[in-house]
């Protein structure tokens, strides 16, 4: 076969071929793709709650402007409650769940987003769950590295980041504690 | 042509990361570990072989004025089927690459096989030389990250080679990623000049 | 306030060369000359400003609203590649003394990856318009100012004699290394 001359009929009707190809491919594979990449995301939704949370039977979901709250039962009986809240790191955003069980205390974290130094602050997936996990939250104690008086140790050179995953912590507690009524503490002013 | 000879040419004589030195952002960015170099080079060849293949298939039928424009279409829509798929089976990978899969389209290796190669040769001739380039830049990201993981945190494909306090932070760093692939290419070139 | 930090993040902090690795091809490839090194600096500034805006537009008044996100990619880099050309045909009638100094590095642009990598980043971040348009201008600038730090220390080092392995290619990874190590110092400035 020889090679078409480039008249403009000729670019017009090769240029709206190939449109024409890709785009029935892209709509193709997109039909095909859509449901496990819904599943895929839920999948990491679950498998993150079940981490964070007390064993469970039953999840309450309440979404507020910056933050999605689960509260956990099991037989009616509320054990837990987890949120998933954002904030900002060294580099973008970090979005953080976190649950906290009927006595403050924080179960586990997930960090299911971020973009922190390759690392440095990518560590904070597993950096402070020795010094955080089963910790007892207080509300007018909120966890602060050492560097700003507190006494959770940040990961070494990156602590923008240690800070901003903290603050993720803290606010998820807060917001925690300020939904629930029936942990019987006080209801935080927002600010 | 010998059709080993051709994927062994992109493997070694044409190596586009060490000897052609194109693709280099990819390189440095996403060989913090050797698995995300893996995934990254594998991606590519995932792209290079479509776009070849199909580049060399429809090469008569794209008169010549309008040549760019039409790979560069043919090359985005392969690049975000991949992303799609990635998005769907290998969600971990695919957010640790990040922004360099959709950036695989302006990887200069890509554009360049399909005019330095697919225009000119037969389909099967340029599948296997998508399949070569590919994974001669697989093999080279494999390696740079398998190297800055090594040194940088103590592992190797995520297993413990020695603590990680003794491990030099810098070479999974920004900085580290230069250095390290300067000291290949310095290492590749001794070698050339004695052979 | 918050411009003034995205700015200078942007410029600094997370430079687009040396802590993002986009746009290395043409750091290395384009870095010989101090001069070059201008006018290339030059050329991307415009065009990644001209690029944000446009993109970002379309996807906010077409691609979101029809639901088409997985069409970015390939929307993006044919918005690219059709805006440099137009540059390029308006600037050859306008002023061909400015086409003169940026025309031959205008085709080079449309495979530049910091580029399309700023398009997508402003979505990703979800940046509003202003704030997209100046983390666009401030990456522009940092690529600039690394390419002609660069360019500098290029232009010495081509005078050094080097052993044979080491001329070329890996001096310029290692010294673009120590370049990216000092601009780590600039982390804790934001």
């Amino acid at each position: 076969m020889k090679k078409i001359a480039s008249t403009l009929p000729n670019m017009l009707l090769s240029l709206t071929l190939i449109a024409v190809l890709s785009a029935g491919l892209l709509a193709w594979v997109k039909t095909i793709t859509d449901e496990p990449i819904r599943l895929a995301e839920e999948k990491k939704q679950s498998e993150a709650l079940a981490r964070v949370l007390p064993a469970f039977d039953q999840i309450d979901t309440t979404e507020e402007p910056n933050a999605i709250i689960y509260k956990a039962y099991l037989n009616h009986q509320w054990v837990g409650t987890a949120v998933k809240c954002t904030t900002a790191g060294f580099n973008g955003d970090v979005v953080v769940i976190a649950g906290f069980d009927s006595n403050s205390k924080l179960v586990d974290y997930v960090v299911l987003q971020q973009a922190e130094t390759p690392g440095l602050g990518t560590k904070m997936v597993d950096w402070f769950k020795n010094a955080l996990i089963g910790r007892s939250m207080d509300i007018n104690k909120p966890l602060t590295v050492k560097q700003d008086g507190g006494d959770v140790q940040a990961i070494t050179a990156a602590t923008i980041s240690s800070r901003a995953f903290l603050r993720a912590i803290n606010n998820a507690y807060s917001i925690a504690n300020g939904s629930d009524a029936t942990t019987g503490a006080t209801t935080i002013d927002e600010n | 042509m010998n059709k080993l000879k051709i994927v062994l040419n992109g493997l070694i004589k044409e190596n586009p990361t060490f000897v052609l030195m194109l693709g280099m952002c990819p390189t440095l960015g996403t060989t913090t570990s050797a698995i995300n170099g893996l995934g990254m080079g594998l991606a590519t060849t995932f792209v290079l072989i479509c776009s070849n293949t199909v580049i060399s298939a429809l090469k008569n039928l794209i008169p010549d004025s309008v040549r760019i424009p039409s790979y560069i279409v043919l090359i985005a829509s392969f690049v975000t089927v991949l992303e799609m798929c990635m998005k769907a089976y290998t969600p971990a990978l695919y957010e640790s690459l990040g922004l360099f899969i959709p950036l695989i389209v302006v990887n200069c290796i890509v554009l360049g096989r399909a005019e330095s190669f697919a225009a000119k040769n037969g389909v099967f001739d340029s599948s296997l030389d998508g399949l070569g380039i590919g994974l001669g830049f697989t093999m080279a990201l494999g390696l740079l990250g398998a190297i800055r993981e090594f040194l940088g945190a103590g592992t190797m494909l995520g297993m413990r080679v020695f603590p990680e306090d003794y491990g030099m932070l810098v070479f999974v760093l920004a900085p580290g990623a230069f250095i390290a692939l300067g000291l290949i290419i310095a290492f590749i070139n001794s070698r050339k000049s004695k052979a | 306030m918050t411009y003034i930090l995205l700015f200078i993040s942007a410029i600094f902090v997370n430079n687009i060369v040396l802590s993002q690795f986009l746009g290395i091809c043409p750091f290395l490839g384009v870095s010989k000359k101090v001069d070059t090194a201008i006018g290339m600096s030059a050329a991307v500034t415009f065009v990644m400003t001209l690029a944000t805006l446009c993109t970002y537009l379309l996807q906010k008044l077409l691609l979101d609203p029809l639901d088409l996100g997985f069409l970015q990619t390939l929307v993006y880099i044919l918005v690219i590649a059709a805006l440099v050309q137009m540059v390029e045909i308006i600037l050859k009638k306008v002023s061909p003394a400015l086409y003169q100094s940026l025309g031959v590095f205008l085709p080079l642009i449309t495979t530049n990856c910091t580029i399309l990598g700023v398009a997508i980043m402003v979505i990703q971040k979800d940046y509003n318009l202003v704030e997209s348009l100046v983390f666009a201008i401030a990456t522009a600038l940092g690529f600039a100012l690394a390419l002609i730090l660069f360019a500098g220390m290029r232009e010495r080092l081509s005078m050094v004699k080097l052993p044979k392995a080491m001329q070329g290619m890996p001096t310029a990874l290692i010294t673009a290394g120590l370049l990216a190590m000092a601009f780590m110092g600039f982390s804790g400035v934001v």
